[in-house]
């Protein structure tokens, strides 16, 4: 897996020096490593992708109570502000 | 960075990936859910900018139920939403839930009436992703569904738009003024045509500084118009959202089979199925 991240690391050095071509500069509306996922394999996508899942966990307390999708935006459960009294869901599994 | 410096990286990271898993069970045996949204544009090669996963379901019973099996097995409890049930869907609401998969919180979002994609396209989009292995929603009716309150859903449509072979489909969801103005210059035939749907290619013709504030203002317009749909559900759902909290109490720690039962029988009494 170690060549993985290197080859991803790589292909970045390389596009950011020019030597693998790029589109011409024109709107930009994502960056180029965002752009880069087309470049790796199956493989790599997935190792990267679960990578952002797991980093991405950081911010769980501050969308806990929100939607990304939907038509519903915020959990009425949401303790109001400055109201700690009503505590987060706990979890348990069911199956 | 290597996964030697990532202490809970573990090599099967690299093969599988939740989302994806989910797709592949809720499929097993036919069809009945279909990738979108965040993780769409994951599979599409753009960029990883969503934690949550989003399905368009199958409305008839069979594929709900064994989606809710599937989220059962996996310990999934319900979120503040609509249930998991056609009577709802088929009314343009979505259902909601999360799980824990070791670290990582799994939410997982559905509908089966996608926003702005009409129901002989969503028979079609079904027909032509039929026998895919991970079946994912198509760039073009991913960049519809991508016309949200949401700046950043811009962004990604307009990356999207550049994805896209059919320069008609280009010329429609673009939010590039120089994409425009090159697509022009090279088929002035199709703007013509294609402005009676999208108004503000007629814009291309005034210059790119014209172009750009037209872009901007057909944004805030599709912005507002998105608004408006969710705040019609949002008035709607005010009664559920009020019995939400005794409900969650009701179901917390209930296998999801019985809490989708309760949730159904609580949402009969406070929230409507189709906006009026």
């Amino acid at each position: 897996m170690c060549r993985v991240f290197l080859a991803h690391a790589v292909a970045l050095s390389l596009v950011r020096c020019g030597v693998l071509t790029m589109e011409n500069a024109r709107d930009a509306f994502l960056s180029e490593e965002d752009l880069d996922l087309r470049n790796l394999s199956e493989t790599e996508l997935y190792a990267w992708w679960n990578l952002w899942l797991e980093q991405a966990q950081i911010t769980n307390d501050l969308d806990q109570y929100t939607y990304s999708h939907g038509v519903f935006e915020v959990d009425p459960s949401a303790p109001k502000e400055n109201d700690r009294s009503i505590p987060p869901p706990s979890w348990g599994r069911y199956a | 960075m290597t996964p030697a410096s990532v202490p809970w990286y573990t090599p099967h990271m690299a093969t599988k990936n939740i989302y994806v898993e989910l797709t592949r069970q809720f499929n097993a045996g036919r069809m009945r859910a279909l990738i979108t949204s965040g993780q769409a544009v994951v599979l599409h090669r753009l960029a990883i900018m969503s934690k949550d996963g989003d399905w368009i379901l199958k409305e008839d019973p069979e594929s709900l139920c064994f989606v809710l099996d599937v989220l059962a097995r996996h310990g999934a409890r319900y979120r503040f939403g609509a249930p998991l049930d056609a009577r709802w869907l088929a009314g343009g609401w979505s259902a909601h839930f999360e799980f824990m998969l070791g670290e990582l919180r799994v939410r997982t979002d559905f509908f089966s009436r996608p926003p702005r994609i009409g129901l002989a396209d969503l028979e079609q989009l079904w027909t032509e992703t039929e026998g895919q292995d991970i079946p994912v929603i198509d760039l073009r009716r991913l960049a519809e569904m991508k016309k949200t309150n949401r700046e950043k859903d811009y962004v990604v449509i307009g990356e999207l738009a550049r994805r896209m072979d059919d320069v008609r489909d280009q010329l429609l969801y673009s939010r590039s003024a120089t994409d425009l103005m090159a697509l022009a210059t090279a088929h002035p035939e199709r703007v013509e045509t294609t402005a009676v749907k999208r108004p503000v290619l007629s814009h291309i013709a005034r210059g790119r500084l014209e172009l750009e504030r037209a872009l901007d203002e057909e944004r805030r317009q599709l912005m507002h118009a998105n608004e408006k749909r969710l705040a019609g559900y949002a008035q709607a759902a005010e009664p559920w959202a009020k019995e939400w909290p005794s409900v969650q109490k009701t179901i917390a720690g209930w296998p999801l089979v019985k809490a989708h039962a309760q949730v159904v029988k609580c949402a009969e009494c406070f929230l409507p199925m189709r906006l009026p």
